[in-house]
């Protein structure tokens, strides 16, 4: 046996055998598994007999953004440190050892390969929906996974490639971005285009992302082809998306072996970076994305006392990590919830409302307090615990307003919303901010830093439902035993729910108010 | 000043501290030494507050969680942990605003004292292993403690900053600040200890007074109970 053969197999079997010696991992993969087996079982009866199957282009459109999303999210990385197939033990081990680089390569696209595949295993918790109203076959739900691997396997090598490219020099480095940035460009006007030629609705967009325009779009558009022909059993789609992607690759690992002689230099960096991260992980730092140049600016916190020193010092730390009170994330999030509300606009504001409060508990993260908890300071400073709290999360809170504003204003003009509907649906975005921001804190209070990650999410969305029912109780109670004759239907709920919100996150960050001092730092 | 009264912390069914009790008075340098794993850092976190534990605390007859005990407190951790986007001179501006202390120029003649006043606008980010641990010794004694903790304080440190650190020590030492240090180095520490504490799995194994005739070898106890010697 090879040595990288004898390295993928021992790495496979120790990672089995600490699955089987660690209880919480065991429990969480048979959970897992057992919720997948359930999905799939309970998805195959949930079709309604006799039911006409929506659109399946629909859910292909849908995939293409997907894949498009994730590729792009990949190869970005190519800009910055690099990506890279490999791990720190590799780089010290594998890299000097008399192994051919080929062979090297080889290993790690294998490797990625694997973790490829394991990031789109939460496709196959979609198998229920996905069955009930597109008439997904198991198969088909495979076809969207591999879909999803294969996008995120070959966005990482394209980063590498891309890395290796542009790393040497700047003006290559902006001729990439710009030529990439072109072809995004341009078919995203082809898009546009469509939509103005054929109208702005959502079978439009369906049908111009499955034009062959868009399927000639890299990576995504030719796995959409491949989705495509598995779907309508056309050969010569499934042909051409998978032949392209094929050729990409081809072209990459000839250029990787032959365009370069060493490989190992390109990776180095991306690898270095993923380790301190990984070993931050570890050691339980929350790594933060600060800008490779930081601009000082002017010095000093100059404001607060006791507990506000850290308010004033995070408002240092965000001036100068250019984080102002709206990130890429929320721009990136309150436009999807527009053009959301934009393609189903006849079905009223309730639909938006739901789909953008999902969103939101993506975007409410705790922000600076994360970073605080794993250092020392906000322990040992002598404040009391709930000040220190409070004002460790209010540099969040202008956010969560300027958000509210930013998705519910548009959507108001879309939907043509009175005034008084567009002020409560804000407030009411707002206190689900607050919502979801004591639901992260009970979180950490309850959960701490111990157990799984993987289990601390489940106890979070777990916890999150448990403190939005009293709104929505609410809400039902005042729609339908006794309804309030001066509010309408929207209204009514949207002051039920801020009724009920703010006080219950203020209760839920009364009750973490002693997380400070009952800290397990060790752990986190 | 510092008292730990029956400390035990369990990790699982692993004691990591098991039953400890020590006191560290006013005016004197005590040293914890104990190999990789004897569950140094552990008493040293439990001490600060940073872990759950069972047992007893107190620090200048406060219990350690309180607000008064945090104010006469002070801690250099063994893994500096600093914020990048601040300034040196910002890190101390914020400890000095956090915990209400109103002496800008003490905290100056700190970054003088350890070569920092010329890095004072650098980010921490941009410090290197050894300027961070200046900067997180800084941090740790900004508000002038009466009880500060040292968890492995010379790891980074160039041979003049450790100079400058073990004068600190006696100073403080005189001032009558009560000073726990864990090390690896043991010659380091050989010139001013007042008492010795060696840990073997989460217990102290020896306990060792400094008679002050400078006749007694740290390295030589240490070495004899760890290999295998009998507890003292």
């Amino acid at each position: 046996m090879g040595a990288l053969t004898y390295l993928l197999l021992t790495k496979l079997k120790n990672r089995i055998k600490s699955l089987l010696k660690s209880p919480v991992k065991l429990v969480y993969a048979v959970i897992l598994l057992g919720l997948i087996a359930i999905t799939i079982i309970g998805g195959s009866e949930a079709r309604e007999a006799g039911k006409e199957p929506r659109d399946i282009r629909e859910l292909i459109a849908g995939a293409i953004g997907l894949y498009t999303m994730m590729f792009a999210l990949a190869i970005k990385s190519g800009f910055g440190n690099g990506a890279s197939l490999f791990s720190m033990p590799d780089v010290n081990l594998v890299f000097p050892a008399p192994i051919k680089p080929r062979n090297v390569l080889f290993f790690g696209l294998f490797q990625q390969m694997g973790n490829s595949v394991l990031l789109g295993l939460f496709l196959l918790f979609q198998y229920t929906w996905m069955h009930s109203v597109y008439a997904v076959s198991f198969a088909g739900l495979l076809m969207f996974f591999l879909g999803y691997a294969i996008s995120i396997f070959l966005g990482q090598v394209t980063a590498m490639v891309i890395y290796s490219i542009t790393s040497s020099s700047e003006t290559k480095n902006k001729t990439v971005r710009y030529v990439l940035a072109g072809i995004g460009i341009a078919f995203l006007l082809y898009l546009l285009k469509y939509c103005l030629e054929h109208g702005f609705s959502l079978p439009s967009l369906v049908e111009a992302a499955n034009t062959t325009v868009i399927r000639l779009f890299p990576v995504s558009g030719w796995l959409g082809s491949l989705l495509a022909g598995y779907f309508l059993s056309s050969p010569v789609h499934v042909i051409t998306g998978a032949g392209l992607c094929v050729i990409l690759l081809l072209i990459e690992i000839g250029y990787i072996l032959f365009g370069k002689l060493d490989f190992y230099e390109d990776v180095l960096e991306s690898t270095q970076a993923a380790y301190s991260a990984i070993t931050a992980a570890k050691e339980g730092a929350v790594r933060e994305a600060v800008p490779k140049n930081v601009k000082i600016g002017k010095i000093g916190l100059d404001r607060g006392w006791g507990a506000s020193a850290f308010y004033y010092k995070h408002l240092v730390e965000n001036r100068r990590s250019r984080v102002f009170f709206i990130d890429l994330a929320t721009v990136v999030f309150a436009t999807t919830c527009v053009l959301f509300s934009f393609f189903i606009r006849k079905g009223g504001i309730f639909p938006v409302f739901a789909f953008a409060t999902y969103m939101q508990i993506f975007l409410v993260a705790l922000g600076r307090i994360n970073k605080e908890l794993i250092k020392p300071y906000i322990y040992l400073v002598p404040e009391p615990p709930m000040k220190k709290l409070l004002y460790s999360l209010i540099e969040g809170f202008p956010k969560y307003i300027i958000e509210a504003f930013l998705v519910i204003i548009p959507v108001s003009f879309i939907l043509d919303l009175d005034p008084l509907t567009t002020v409560l649906c804000i407030l009411a975005r707002i206190s689900f901010a607050l919502l979801f921001t004591s639901g992260n804190i009970l979180t950490e209070r309850l959960w701490g830093g111990s157990g799984s990650k993987g289990m601390a999410m489940v106890f979070y969305f777990a916890l999150l439902l448990l403190l939005s029912i009293p709104g929505i109780a609410l809400s039902l109670v005042l729609l339908f035993a006794f309804p309030v004759s001066f509010l309408s239907p929207n209204n009514t709920v949207f002051l039920s729910l801020i009724i009920c919100n703010i006080p219950v996150s203020f209760l839920a960050f009364f009750l973490s108010r002693n997380m400070l001092s009952y800290a397990e730092l060790n752990n986190r | 000043m510092l008292s730990i009264e029956h400390v035990t912390k369990k990790y699982k069914k692993i004691a990591a501290n098991d039953d400890l009790s020590l006191n560290v008075d006013g005016g004197t340098i005590s040293i914890l030494l104990g190999p990789n794993g004897a569950g140094k850092s552990t008493l040293i976190k439990c001490i600060a507050g940073l872990l759950r534990f069972k047992g007893n605390i107190t620090i200048c007859g406060h219990d350690n969680k309180s607000m008064e005990a945090k104010r006469l407190f002070g801690y250099v951790p063994e893994m500096p942990a600093l914020y990048d986007l601040l300034t040196v001179s910002e890190h101390l501006e914020f400890i000095r605003r956090a915990y209400r202390v109103d002496d800008e120029a003490y905290c100056r003649s700190l970054l003088e004292r350890f070569e920092l006043a010329d890095k004072a606008n650098r980010l921490g980010k941009e410090l290197s292993k050894g300027m961070l641990q200046k900067l997180s010794i800084c941090c740790a004694l900004a508000h002038k403690p009466k009880v500060v903790i040292f968890d492995e304080p010379m790891v980074g440190l160039d041979p003049h900053a450790i100079k400058e650190l073990k004068q600190l020590l006696r100073e403080l030492k005189a001032e009558g600040t009560a000073i726990l240090l864990s090390t690896h180095m043991i010659d380091s520490v050989e010139d001013y200890w007042d008492t010795t504490y060696i840990m073997t799995n989460g217990k102290f194994a020896a306990t060792e007074y400094n008679d002050g005739r400078g006749t007694q070898s740290l390295e030589d106890l240490f070495f004899k109970i760890t290999e295998g010697g009998e507890a003292v």
